[in-house]
């Protein structure tokens, strides 16, 4: 049975139907018993689920992410909320140094995700409105996930539940209440690590993930309509990389542009870049092209925020660009 | 025998430590682990032990000196003899003192200056040549002049102080020295415009100093350069030309082009038309290329593989002369999309380089003015048939405009020019080339000296090169060394038309049809005239719009002003 929700509430019947199917489950975080948590994501989890797994914690993110690798450890299966995904790095080193590495070090598995509100777009300045994805990408240990359509954050969210692994599950707010489409509750977890092809093409590949793949969506229906037929590639998770998909859609089209919200120095779309230079050498018709959020912090101001982030007319300008190449 | 030690890797990302300290000085026992020297490196500072008993014959790397890992720092020996068991240095030469610095040089001393500069001073023979190139003053720099030296040889210089002063499209500047020294050698002299990375001087180094520039590791280990200038352009344009036509052009492409290309046996990107930026060969070029004739009912010899490998010499213009080729056009048709594709033909493409070319090139200014030829017209309907019977060709126009043309060329030799570089050649025979318009193309043979020719000269002169011309009969000569151009865009109708120049000539006239035209004549009256355009595209860089108009004015004075007497 399908029918028409919000991301949020995709997300909402995620973490309820796990809550329901498992019992390991709980919830731990700032505000998200009591007041239903900053987005109401967790509205009413208190009095179905109860208090000893709709855990309100101080507001320490890394006691929190440390009692939730704790709690991992014993065998439960932790779901920490940041309130803004940009406090994680309170937590950085619980994650980083300690979640990340247990596995390596005597096998322990930390079956954690830390999931939240991640990303522009809502106008909500430099503290509310970070992708970190980059941060978390070169910690051998953590897995990081951006779903970017309603089905995705359903079933990738009960696939990080899942996964044996600490999950570093990044929500798109702007996509909250903005994205509407199918959700099947029926359809199974998605693990992190399998691309999708979200449109076929034979000019160009686009890579991305997240709230940015529907501008790139946008970008490339427009695309089209000047006779440019784009390959859309939305990778999902960002560790594990698809390499395979990555490679066979560059082998496709020979011309490639990722798109990230995350600052361009340093962001996803280096490594990927990289690792097509690396791999496709010989299958590439033009330079591989990037576009990210400037390497600023993002701007309070509407206007300015929008200027720093990649936008449909900038794809759409950088598609043009590469198919004159 | 003596026994190297080195200097130990402290660690994997180690390549290189400090040698801080001696424990024993030459000529001490050792015995094997103990404490013969310290190292600091990057991570960590530490005592390397003996690696045996002996005596330590010779310390080859001073206190304070930092070499890589491996370097030979020090000869143990039995002790025995310190001459005969190290090699010819040890009993030559005192002490540590000398240390080849940076370079990890397993031999000891070696003097490999001396005899590399005889200019050099005297403190510098025990040092190294430190190479001193034209710097890079930006990116899209290729050359400099250097302007000044500050310096002369046999000056010594410090490090920082400006040693030369140059001057580039986008900068002046002068330029440091990159090491203490002596300037041993200028081989740049002032004035001379050089390719960047040119070695302009040598600086020699004396031991002590050499430790200030990391280019005398390349400078000492390499043998001494031969004379700069030209040689550096030829590596460069070897190495960084992956795919040129004959003609040297590099090619545009990509990676998988070049893969593709090489796939199908495709030696020469060049003769596939690039529709990507600046002309590069993009994924769909060179596919189309392929499928084209791929689909045609192919004979061995028209494979796309084959044909290309083999053209390549035929683009070099030095070869090559329009005339001397007659490739039939190959005509294959792509079902898929309805549109006929002509491979072009090497006139085509020819054509079409020049052109461009031409454009690229000059200013292209044009001048366009009326000449009434009623008097033409009348003496050639007047002699023609009697120039038929008598010379057995017929009378055109083309003589008329060739004598007018070439009676203002006289006039005004700057009109008659070419440019080769910042050079003007101002010729003195009047070459005028003859556009021919053939049926795939057109060639422009030319008449050479036309001011010493007659009429009659000169007719039998433009029928003979266009019937040739037609025939496909010109010698290469007959098309080169054209000092000025005429074109004949009217003989369909046209009123005029603007030509482009043919390089390296400096003007180009078009004519246009000559027809009956009502016009103001006497003062206030109205007749019908044969009136003709003409319009002169010259290059603005040598012809200015004064000059030209001049020019102009003189060959319709000419045309207007023609004696049937000339015609004989």
């Amino acid at each position: 049975m399908s029918e028409q929700v919000t991301y949020l509430e995709a997300l909402k019947r995620a973490l309820a139907h796990s809550l329901d199917a498992d019992p390991r489950v709980v919830l731990l975080g700032e505000d998200i018993a009591t007041y239903g948590g900053a987005f109401k994501l967790t509205q009413g989890f208190l009095e179905r689920f109860g208090p000893d797994r709709i855990i309100d914690t101080p507001i320490v993110e890394t006691g929190l992410v440390g009692a939730a690798i704790g709690a991992g450890m014993a065998g439960l299966r932790p779901v920490v909320e940041m309130q803004f995904i940009d406090f994680i790095s309170c937590a950085y080193n619980q994650l980083t140094n300690f979640a990340a590495t247990c596995h390596f070090r005597w096998g322990q598995s930390v079956p954690i995700v830390v999931r939240g509100p991640s990303g522009g777009g809502v106008h909500a300045g430099p503290f509310h409105s970070q992708m970190v994805e980059s941060t978390f990408l070169n910690t051998p240990g953590l897995k990081v996930v951006v779903p970017a359509t309603v089905s995705d954050a359903y079933s990738m969210l009960l696939g990080a539940i899942e996964d044996p692994d600490p999950v570093i599950f990044l929500e798109q707010k702007s996509l909250y209440r903005t994205l509407k489409g199918e959700l099947d509750e029926e359809t199974p977890p998605v693990r992190p690590g399998i691309a999708a092809l979200r449109r076929e093409g034979d000019a160009i590949s686009i890579i991305s993930w997240g709230a940015m793949l529907h501008r790139c969506l946008a970008a490339a229906e427009s695309a089209a309509s000047e006779g440019i037929e784009c390959e859309v590639l939305d990778l999902r998770s960002l560790c594990p990389l698809d390499l395979d998909a990555i490679y066979q859609t560059v082998r496709q089209t020979g011309k490639v542009l990722i798109v990230h919200e995350d600052n361009l120095t340093g962001g996803a779309g280096a490594e990927i870049s990289a690792r097509i230079s690396e791999h496709c050498f010989e299958d590439l018709d033009a330079p591989v092209r990037r576009l990210a959020a400037l390497d600023i912090p993002i701007p309070y101001a509407a206007s300015l925020e929008d200027a720093s982030l990649p936008g449909e007319s900038d794809i759409l300008n950088s598609i043009r660009s590469l198919c004159n190449w | 025998m003596a026994i190297e030690v080195k200097m130990p890797q402290m660690g994997e990302s180690i390549a290189e430590g400090t040698l801080t300290r001696w424990f024993k000085k030459q000529g001490d026992k050792v015995t094997r682990d103990e404490p013969l020297f310290e190292i600091s490196t990057d991570k960590v500072d530490a005592e390397v032990p003996a690696p045996a008993d002996g005596i330590l014959e010779q310390v080859l790397v001073a206190e304070g000196t930092t070499v890589e890992v491996n370097t030979v720092v020090a000869l143990l020996g039995d002790g025995s003899a310190s001459g005969p068991t190290v090699p010819d240095t040890a009993s030559v030469e005192p002490p540590p003192v000398d240390p080849p610095v940076a370079a990890p040089v397993p031999q000891p001393v070696e003097t490999p200056v001396a005899e590399v500069t005889p200019t050099a001073s005297a403190d510098s023979a025990s040092g190294h040549l430190i190479d001193v190139p034209m710097p890079q003053m930006g990116e899209s720099i290729a050359e400099g002049t250097l302007t000044r030296w500050f310096k002369k040889t046999g000056d010594s210089i410090e490090r920082d102080e400006p040693l030369f002063e140059i001057s580039t499209d986008k900068v002046d500047a002068e330029v440091p020295a990159p090491a203490n020294g002596v300037l041993a050698e200028i081989l740049v002299a002032e004035g001379t415009t050089v390719e960047v990375s040119t070695i302009v001087a040598r600086i020699g180094t004396s031991a002590s100093s050499a430790t200030a520039a990391p280019v005398s590791v390349a400078a000492a280990a390499t043998p001494p350069a031969p004379p700069p200038v030209a040689q550096p352009h030829v590596e460069v344009a070897a190495s960084a030309s992956p795919a040129t036509n004959g003609a040297g052009r590099v090619v545009r492409s990509s990676p998988l082009v070049r893969k593709i290309a090489r796939e199908h046996g495709i030696t020469d990107l060049s003769i596939i038309p690039g529709t990507g930026a600046g002309g590069r060969v993009t994924k769909n070029d060179i596919l189309g290329f392929i499928d084209r004739p791929a689909t045609a009912p192919a004979s061995p010899a028209a494979n796309p593989a084959a044909a290309p490998a083999a053209s390549p010499s035929t683009h070099s213009p030095s070869t090559h002369s329009p005339s001397t080729s007659s490739p039939a056009p190959t005509r294959t048709t792509s079902a898929q999309d309805g549109v006929t594709v002509e491979k072009m033909s090497v006139m085509r493409r020819k054509i079409a380089e020049h052109m461009i070319d031409s454009k690229r090139t000059s200013a292209h200014v044009h001048s366009v003015f009326e000449a009434d030829m009623t008097q033409i017209v009348s003496i050639r309907a007047s002699k023609k048939d009697e120039f038929l019977a008598a010379n057995g060709t017929k009378l055109t126009f083309m003589p008329f405009f060739l004598k007018a043309c070439s009676d203002a060329l006289r006039l005004f030799p700057h009109v008659n020019a070419s440019i080769d570089g910042d050079e003007i050649l101002v010729h003195h025979s009047v070459n005028i080339g003859i556009a021919v318009a053939l049926e795939n193309g057109l060639i422009v043979p030319v008449i050479k000296g036309v001011q010493d020719l007659s009429i009659l000269g000169m007719q039998k002169a433009v029928s003979d090169l266009a019937n040739r011309a037609r025939g496909k009969q010109l010698l290469p000569d007959e098309v080169a060394g054209g000092t000025f151009t005429i074109t004949n865009p009217g003989q369909f109708g046209g009123l005029f038309g603007i030509p482009i120049i043919n390089q390296p000539q400096v003007a180009i006239l078009g004519i246009g049809g000559i027809e009956k035209r009502p016009v103001v004549i006497d003062g206030d009256k109205i007749g019908i005239r044969d009136m003709t355009y003409m319009c002169l595209s010259y290059d603005h860089r040598l012809v200015d719009g004064a000059l030209a108009d001049q020019f102009m004015a003189q060959v319709k004075k000419n045309l207007e002003s023609f004696e049937a007497s000339s015609v004989v």
